[in-house]
């Protein structure tokens, strides 16, 4: 394994004491609270998390795309500096397929079903260059498909999204989400629908890309073994909050929270065969349920009062490996 | 669980089940077409075991599941404790098999208390009178990792892993003699999902009942299970003691899915390399080929030991190994190859390779 780049260059995006909040009736709860983080230019990063730990909300909010019940209620979004949360949505429009994209996990519903393939990938060519006749897009699909690893992108182009399989849709998606040749990419469980032998395959491609255009990823998961395939710095969330953030070698082989060490021991293994899993007790809470200041305490092997009473703060374990626990020392 | 299981009885005799279902294709004049779903599957599992099926999407391992159940067509004969669903009375066939499912939101009725939902089974079988069913209920309840005070709630008011625990405990009700559980924590949290693993783990040493485990996840299978079976476009590949399957797979597509499995040893470098990035390069041309000669080995067109010997479909032949249940791959080189022979992954992706 090899040391993952340290990425010394500016910042891309910049996540400042972001807060989201949900409305349901009259309360208000919090979807995500107070987290910060960064992206560097053609890093990777990994966003790993339970169900509700606010990581897919997060990123809807880098995209704009909050649905109406959930509001960014504190903090800034900057990209390249500038604060994506104050943007009308006019500017944001501006940006998502040129500056910004995203794939999900499941590219047939992203896909219209009634659109060749060739027409939805120039897609974004003609909303945001609309200078650019149209051999030229024409021929920039075929090239973008042909990146992404399609066979004979002509024949690809003429095709309907229901006649490929998924693995090629994903493709499809790679291709159109990267055509304008965004800074930065969301892949939000890219590869959580796909087989194992498929997977593999956009993992590796999704490395290709980002290496060759420096484009960013923010690769979202709840597969640490995923994760660790491609990302080089790892962001864990828990119930809203960064419970631990590191390079993703670091984070795997010295998890320093007990929440993603429990996490790690909980995955089978080929060695765990017949022994009972440490599976971490208790469930994750859902929005509405009261959290304590520390929101793992109540599943906390390590938990005392004080997660109880006072929220911890973050401690530098070593040069880029921050967690957020009441019984870490700093380096 | 695992000692010795050939000398106990069998609770699920497969054999020979085929399954098609009729692709009408787009448009009204697309002319009709037959696919096969399931082709000629046939197995046992003994009474007490846990048996994996592993397989990707689409092979036909649900239909599997699903066609045990009684609630699909299929051709050839599926017997649960020596009964066939079409044959017999279906309240007794309910009593010797339920299933779990991936999904415990859909699988649960939202109107019904988890208690009136546990005590369903129970009502429809007249087991019982009121007092002792309840009384069940509340047993079942802190068998599966709840307690009383649960009966009384709905399933909204619980977690993901409760309402799983909630449907675990619904199936064991009738103590059934085979459970299937048709990828019963691959909806769940990562953490959560190791808790029922682990729940599955304590039942099955206090209670006597066999399981099919139907997932797409190897690793879990293994975990979890005594026997293997993997599947690959209706047919199966690969059968054998979960050691024999996990640790020395023979057919090609049992090697490939395990050396796809995502890692925390490797990872994929910058320049492309690695372990699963030379699975990857190496399967990514055999995408193209997706369509099998008429009567090949359903593999054929991703094999890299493909030769024209293969394209004559083989059986399911023994493969020499040291274990006491049967290794049987459908492979023409499952005889040739000793199970006892480990194949590191790296070799796996060469193989793949040589042949591009």
């Amino acid at each position: 394994m090899s040391e993952s780049k340290t990425v010394t260059s500016q910042n891309l995006l910049e996540i400042r004491n972001l807060s989201i909040g949900i409305r349901e009736g009259d309360k208000i709860y919090r979807a995500v609270d107070d987290i910060g983080y960064e992206v560097a230019e053609g890093e990777i990063l990994g966003v790993v998390g339970e169900s509700g730990c606010g990581k897919t909300v997060t990123n809807l909010a880098i995209m704009g795309l909050l649905p109406d019940v959930l509001f960014v209620s504190g903090g800034q979004i900057l990209f390249e500096g500038k604060d994506l949360a104050k943007m009308s949505e006019r500017e944001r429009a501006a940006m998502n397929g040129r500056d910004i994209s995203m794939i999900y996990q499941e590219p047939l519903t992203s896909l219209n079903p009634l659109v060749k393939i060739g027409r939805q990938v120039g897609e974004p060519l003609r909303i945001h260059h609309k200078e650019i006749p149209e051999e030229e897009i024409t021929k920039r699909v075929a090239e973008s498909l042909r990146e992404v690893g399609l066979p004979d992108p002509e024949v690809t182009m003429e095709k309907y999204p229901h006649q490929l399989s998924g693995g090629q849709r994903q493709r499809v998606m790679i291709a159109m989400a990267t055509i304008c040749r965004p800074k930065l990419m969301i892949a939000d469980e890219p590869t959580t629908a796909l087989d194992v032998t498929v997977q593999a395959q956009v993992l590796r491609l999704l490395k290709h890309i980002s290496r060759k255009h420096k484009m960013s990823i923010i690769f979202i998961s709840h597969d640490l073994a995923v994760i660790n395939q491609i990302c080089d710095r790892v962001i864990i969330m828990y119930a809203g909050k960064i419970a631990e953030s590191a390079p993703a070698h670091v984070i795997m082989r010295h998890p320093a929270h007990e929440y993603t060490k429990g996490l790690l021991r909980s995955i089978p293994r080929a060695d765990s065969k017949g022994e009972s899993l440490p599976a971490i007790p208790g469930h994750v809470p859902s929005t509405e349920e009261y959290r304590d200041p520390c929101p793992f305490a109540p599943r906390c092997p390590i938990a005392q009062d004080i997660c109880r009473q006072q929220a911890p703060d973050a401690v530098q374990i070593a040069k880029d490996h921050v967690a957020y626990c009441h019984f870490l020392r700093a380096e | 669980m695992s000692e010795m299981n050939s000398e106990k009885g069998e609770i699920l005799e497969v054999s020979h089940v085929n399954n098609y279902y009729e692709d009408t294709g787009l448009g009204i004049f697309a002319k009709r077409q037959k696919r096969q779903v399931l082709s000629d599957v046939s197995f046992t599992i003994h009474t007490d075991e846990f048996f994996g099926l592993v397989g990707e999407s689409g092979c036909g391992k649900s239909t599997l599941g699903n066609a045990i159940l009684g609630q699909l067509p299929f051709e050839g004969t599926i017997r649960v404790g020596g009964m066939e669903y079409s044959k017999s009375d279906r309240r007794k066939f309910t009593e010797k098999v339920q299933a779990v499912f991936q999904d415990p939101m859909s699988a649960l009725n939202p109107r019904m208390t988890i208690g009136s939902t546990m005590r369903e089974p129970l009502r429809a079988h007249n087991i019982g009178t009121r007092e002792e069913q309840i009384r069940a209920v509340n047993d079942m309840l802190e068998k599966v990792g709840l307690d009383a005070s649960y009966a009384d709630r709905y399933p909204r008011e619980l977690s993901g892993g409760q309402r799983q625990r909630v449907c675990i405990g619904a199936a064991l009700m009738l103590q059934p003699e085979l459970i299937i559980a048709d990828e019963a924590v691959s909806a769940l949290d990562v953490s959560v999902g190791a808790q029922i693993l682990n729940l599955f783990h304590e039942i099955d040493a206090g209670a006597d009942f066999a399981m099919l485990f139907i997932s797409h996840n190897l690793n879990v299978v293994y975990y979890l299970c005594d026997r293997i079976a993997v599947m690959y476009r209706g047919t199966i590949v690969e059968i054998g003691s979960a050691e024999d399957v996990y640790h020395h797979p023979v057919h090609p597509y049992t090697k490939l899915l395990l050396a796809a499995i995502p890692d925390f040893t490797s990872r994929i470098e910058d320049d492309g390399t690695g372990t699963l990035a030379d699975i990857a390069k190496a399967n990514a041309q055999f995408e193209v080929r997706n369509e099998d000669p008429e009567g090949a080995c359903c593999f054929y067109h991703r094999c890299p030991y493909a030769n024209s010997e293969c394209l004559k479909r083989p059986s399911l032949t023994a493969v020499p190994t040291t274990d006491s249940e049967e290794h049987r791959a459908a492979c023409r080189l499952a005889a040739e190859q000793p199970s006892a022979q480990v194949d590191e992954k790296g070799s796996v992706a060469e193989a793949f390779q040589s042949t591009c």
